[in-house]
């Protein structure tokens, strides 16, 4: 079973989801300032990261646990995967979750410091002040999505 | 192997292109209007079912040809299925895409817009032909570029 966090981009929400998924970050522990930073400039470095399923590893349930950015084009790749996968007889289930409502105002800072590269020291502070805030909704939703999941695959 | 032309919608561009391929449609003359209505999934493709593949018929090679339509996303949606196949074991040479929305005529695009977004059938449906008519030397060209490199790679 794979279970699939989607975006706009794969190194903004997705990334961080999928990461308390799968406990690379703790859930009840924002993680540290060099971990924020991390993502900060993985967020900058790959913000064109589109259309590239990433695995990042097997859940404690053994489940497949990937990354995509998609754009505004998720329905489309839902239908893909399902036409796709009927195509060459995939019969693994996939599990969507959709990252893109928690990725605030991460787009617009990145856009914002690849423009004007003098001001990224500014834009870095607000996103490290943003990612503080949303964490503990990434969690509850990671929480929630986690729940879903297990009935998911039981029914 | 498997050959997919896709275009913006999947209902014209693309399915003209499958259509020469297997020879629903003629190399050496432009078709009469009438002949586009005997083409399968001719201005069929419905919004709902962007990203899904269409099964159009094998040609002579043994290849399986499909019909796409991956709106103005092909560049996020290729790469996507593509490691979405890599993921599930299928290798991706095994599968080509072929960019059939080449040169589209501007009254096609009305035709394709009056026709399956607006349901104007009546209005759109005509239109599309006539816009094909126009640029199918284009079409032919294309495709018999494409069957001449499959034939190489057979050989």
């Amino acid at each position: 079973m794979k279970v699939i966090y989607y975006g706009s981009t794969a190194t903004y929400a997705a990334y961080g989801m999928a990461a308390i998924h799968l406990g690379i970050y703790k859930k009840e522990k924002i993680p540290c300032h060099d971990d924020i930073i991390r993502q900060w400039n993985l967020c900058f470095n790959d913000s064109y990261q589109k259309g590239n399923l990433v695995y990042l590893g097997l859940d404690a349930e053994l489940r497949e646990v990937y990354i995509i950015g998609c754009g505004v084009h998720s329905r489309m790749l839902k239908k893909s995967f399902k036409g796709f996968g009927d195509l060459y007889g995939i019969d693994d289930a996939i599990f969507y979750v959709d990252a893109s409502p928690w990725e605030g105002i991460v787009k617009l800072l990145v856009a914002l410091s690849m423009k004007f590269p003098m001001i990224e020291p500014i834009t870095k502070r607000f996103y490290i002040h943003w990612y503080k805030r949303i964490f503990p909704i990434w969690t509850d939703r990671v929480r929630m999505e986690w729940e879903k999941l297990s009935g998911w695959g039981n029914s | 192997m498997k050959l997919f032309y896709h275009c913006y919608g999947g209902a014209h561009t693309s399915v003209t292109c499958a259509a020469i391929h297997l020879g629903f449609l003629p190399l050496n003359r432009i078709p009469t209007p009438y002949e586009f209505l005997s083409i399968p999934h001719y201005d069929r493709m419905e919004n709902e079912d962007l990203g899904t593949p269409q099964y159009f018929g094998r040609d002579e090679l043994g290849i399986d040809i499909y019909v796409i339509g991956f709106k103005n996303a092909c560049d996020i949606m290729i790469p996507t299925i593509k490691s979405y196949l890599n993921a599930n074991n299928i290798p991706s040479k095994d599968v080509l895409f072929v960019e059939a929305l080449v040169k589209l005529h501007p009254i096609t695009a009305i035709g394709g817009f009056s026709s399956r977004k607006l349901h104007l059938i009546r209005l759109g449906h005509p239109l599309t032909v006539w816009g094909i008519r126009k640029s199918y030397p284009i079409f032919v060209e294309l495709v018999s570029g494409v069957k001449e490199k499959l034939l190489q790679g057979f050989q």
